[in-house]
């Protein structure tokens, strides 16, 4: 895609501050509004962080099976693995079942919640990369017209044939993930993307790399711990068969041994604010961070030392909890990708509550809510109109992050602010948190949001006071000036400088 | 808007419409599959008697989860093509559904694994059960086919959007949705008896019996879904509305729309010459899927231009001509070829290295 310089998104010129212009959706037909739902006490991010979770998981297992299989086909070929022909179609079947039905569905699940959660992104997404994905689908095609083939009839073809099949199935499985991958990192690091405009610029961008060879092990080994499930718990396998199985399945494992210098590439790779979240400054992400490094490092010990360097054997009992930690890792992993793109959903490009940055702009002279035309739900619970602006304000820019009153509820985080501070952190809000976006909206329109959020916080009264004091909105005014319109991670950078 | 559809649109809108449509094409032939083959099972389960075996039952059992993959498989394209030329209309309509939309994930998912269940033999030999799990597989079919519909209409109505979020209803009421869900669930009849057609008639080449009554069942079954397919059309066309009705006979629908009663006699040719062929069953099989393809190609088109028609479609031109912008177009093209190559080697090689199980 071409761009010129009104469509880039956020350019540093030189002394000044950040030009901030147009990107994603013409200016012509203004900002998109869409209705927004509410999921109650769930945050939208964890609706779709836990349904990736499971989608990465199942796919990624889909990748590694294919691996592991093609592995075992070709060691059975050779002659070195008797019962591999045994496990291998017991297993396939497993994936079929597991994979093909789930995961598959669950893939058309992430768009599907991805448009509920932010159809801004996935529009943006949907339009820089739409022949990318095209090309994603011919492969995901291949693979289930191989893996079907297979399915069908590997029981009654000789090896070079299933070989064939499975080593198609295979190929075609993780070019899939290396499509996929491309847009997913795509979201973090855009890279060059953002000056050009260049698309295979921003598909090879900077961390592309160390998260296809990181997820690609990561798919050996998921579904080296599933094998390990598998054939534990398989009856009609000898143990002397199991123990020979199990050690050919954990050498899918090995290469686990990189993850941590793979892990501390992608941390380089990734902007250093991000990192920085990762790495402490976000006690949440640090947490997941911590989860998924430590669930990582517990398979890989036993994996290398007891699988590998001992050849024990390990029962179904075992290879569930190892199983279960290949999933706390996937879990781990996969939230700190998520998180580590705030304030962003596509880095400098679209803000987390679906805003780009020259909108944000512009709200602040025109309001954000103006031309909303969705109203509000339930309008006549809310006493007075003030509050009925703030209630559409919290919908229109907080309410993709935040709850009310649940999870990352605004009540728990901003309920115990005076009025004041609340005005001073909101108006300020990228330098009260540096993952957060900037507010957009007038002085009104965050006195409303203020009047709002003091109003859930007082259990939500019949009778509410309307604030119109010139001198406060003048106020606001003043720290919205100040805090301007750029992310505030940029001017932490600066105070360094 | 005056020509024939695609033409009369700027170049990347076109280019967009085609795709969307040939991609939709493929999608609809399996899931015609799935949604009748499942209703014809559990009409074959219901009458049938104990202990003897029914061809078309067991093939149905056997193919219906592939079908349906393969649905979901050829789905992916035209969902992303939507995207491109009907984003915002396409995202409200999900996001004003709401939870009613998310279902069908769920419910696709249960109906994958009660397809599945069906071939088990615990559910093969309790004849209850096996209609039991056949009609829960065929009420999530129904579901999906019902939120699709709802969804498309929804899509359609601007008007209807803000009204709808403020109900918090999750279900979009419009009397459009029933007769147009019995058209389309009805019309899927005869690619159901095109398809099974074929099997029959390679498993007959393969030196499997099929005896001609088994091939006549599937020919009244093409032959039955034209007639009540046809018949819930014309209710549906007065249904509709005169404006509607003059899009679809207007400029852009009206070849598309003779192509498809050109297509359904060339169908119902083929279904009686099936029906009556003793040999060469492959010809008339031949004739009848072409006449299927045309009225699944000359629907499929006349869907799209009563949408088209309906929304302020010259308005999304500039996006459909800056997404055009975005290179890769050839990468697709060419990747396509190739594993469309690798496709047919994967299935050749399984069709005829594979043993043959004793017939």
């Amino acid at each position: 895609m071409r761009r010129d310089a009104a469509t880039l998104p956020l350019k540093r010129a030189q002394g000044t501050p950040y030009i901030v212009l147009v990107i994603v959706e013409p200016s012509s037909i203004g900002v998109p509004y869409y209705p927004t739902n509410d999921f109650g006490p769930l945050m939208k991010g964890l609706v779709i962080g836990g349904l990736g979770i499971f989608h990465v998981f199942l796919a990624q297992f889909a990748i590694g099976g294919g691996v592991l299989m093609t592995y075992f086909e070709w060691l059975s070929g050779k002659g070195k693995l008797a019962s591999a022909r045994k496990f291998t179609s017991g297993y396939f079947k497993l994936l079929v079942l597991v994979s093909f039905v789930v995961g598959a569905l669950t893939g058309v699940g992430m768009w599907f919640t991805s448009i509920q959660t932010s159809p801004r992104t996935i529009g943006l997404m949907v339009d820089t990369f739409h022949w990318v994905w095209a090309t994603e689908w011919t492969f995901f095609a291949l693979e289930v017209i191989a893996g079907y083939c297979f399915y069908r009839y590997g029981d009654r073809l000789d090896g070079r044939s299933r070989l064939f099949l499975l080593g198609l199935y295979t190929t075609a499985a993780w070019f899939s993930l290396f499509w996929i991958n491309g847009i997913l990192s795509w979201q973090l690091t855009p890279g060059a993307w953002l000056e050009s405009g260049d698309l295979w610029a921003g598909f090879f961008n900077p961390t592309f790399w160390p998260s296809l060879f990181f997820r690609t092990f990561a798919a050996m080994a998921i579904a080296a711990l599933v094998a390990a499930l598998v054939i534990s718990a398989s009856p009609s396998l000898e143990r002397d068969e199991q123990k020979e199985l199990l050690h050919r399945a954990a050498q899918l494992l090995a290469p686990m041994a990189l993850m941590p210098l793979l892990g501390a590439w992608y941390l380089f790779a990734m902007p250093k604010d991000s990192r920085s979240w990762v790495l402490g400054g976000s006690p949440a992400m640090s947490m997941f961070f911590g989860l998924g490094a430590g669930a990582s490092l517990l398979v890989g010990l036993y994996a290398i030392f007891g699988l590998l360097l001992r050849r024990l054997y390990i029962n179904s009992a075992t290879a569930s909890l190892l199983l279960v930690l290949g999933f706390a890792a996937t879990a781990g992993g996969e939230f700190v990708r998520e998180g580590a793109r705030k304030p962003f959903t596509v880095r400098e490009t679209l803000y987390s509550n679906a805003m780009t940055p020259a909108e944000i702009v512009t709200m602040r002279e025109k309001g954000s809510v103006t031309g909303d035309p969705y109203p509000l739900r339930d309008a006549a619970d809310y006493p007075n109109d003030q509050v009925r602006l703030g209630a559409k304000v919290y919908r229109f820019q907080c309410s993709v992050c935040h709850t009310v009153g649940g999870v990352n509820g605004i009540v728990h985080l901003a309920g115990t602010w005076t009025a004041e501070q609340t005005r001073l952190n909101v108006a300020k809000l990228q330098h009260t948190k540096p993952f957060m976006p900037p507010f957009a909206g007038t002085p009104e329109e965050l006195e409303a949001l203020v009047r709002f959020i003091e109003w859930e916080s007082a259990s939500r009264p019949k009778d509410f006071e309307v604030t119109s004091d010139p001198a406060t909105r003048a106020q606001i005014k003043r720290w919205l000036d100040e805090a301007g319109t750029a992310p505030g991670y940029t001017t932490a950078a600066e105070k360094k400088r | 808007m005056d020509a024939p559809f695609p033409f009369g649109f700027p170049g990347p809108t076109t280019f967009y419409l085609v795709t969307y449509v040939l991609t939709l094409v493929s999608h609809v032939v399996f899931m015609n599959y799935v949604l009748a083959g499942t209703a014809v099972l559990l009409v074959r389960q219901i009458r049938g008697k104990a202990g003897t075996s029914d061809v078309l039952a067991d093939l149905l059992r056997d193919w219906l989860p592939f079908a349906l993959s393969a649905a979901i498989t050829a789905g992916i394209a035209p969902l992303l093509f939507i995207q491109i030329l009907y984003k915002k209309a396409f995202y409200t309509a999900n996001l004003l559904l709401f939870h009613r939309w998310m279902l069908i994930l769920p419910a696709l998912i249960v109906g994958f694994y009660l397809l599945y269940a069906q071939k088990t033999a615990f559910v093969k030999a309790r004849p209850r059960l096996r209609v039991l799990v056949t009609t829960g597989a065929l009420a999530t079919f129904l579901f999906t086919a019902l939120s699709w519909t709802e969804n498309y209409l929804l899509a359609r109505n601007e008007g209807a959007w803000a009204p709808m979020y403020a109900s918090k209803s999750m279900i979009y009421e419009n009397r459009e949705i029933l007769p147009r869900m019995l058209l389309w669930t009805l019309g899927a009849l005869p690619t159901l008896a095109a398809l099974l057609g074929w099997q029959l008639h390679r498993r007959e080449r393969a030196g499997a019996a099929v005896d001609k009554a088994t091939f006549q069942r599937v020919a009244r079954i093409g032959l039955g879904g034209l007639v009540v397919a046809g018949a819930c059309a014309a209710g549906y066309a007065m249904l509709v509305g005169p404006a509607a009705r003059a899009h679809a006979v207007g400029p852009m629908a009206m070849p598309w729309l003779a192509a498809a009663l050109v297509g359904v006699v060339v169908e119902g040719v083929g279904f009686v010459g099936l029906h009556r062929a003793e040999a060469n069953r492959g010809t008339w099989l031949g004739i009848a899927s072409a006449g299927l393809f045309v009225v699944i190609l000359g629907t499929t088109v006349v869907r799209e231009v009563l949408r088209i028609t309906a929304v302020d479609f010259a308005a999304l031109y500039p996006e459909h001509a800056r997404a055009a912008q975005v290179s890769g177009r050839w990468l697709f093209l060419g990747f396509f070829l190739v594993n469309a190559i690798l496709a047919v080697w994967a299935i050749r090689t399984a069709l005829t290295r594979a043993e043959r199980p004793a017939v």
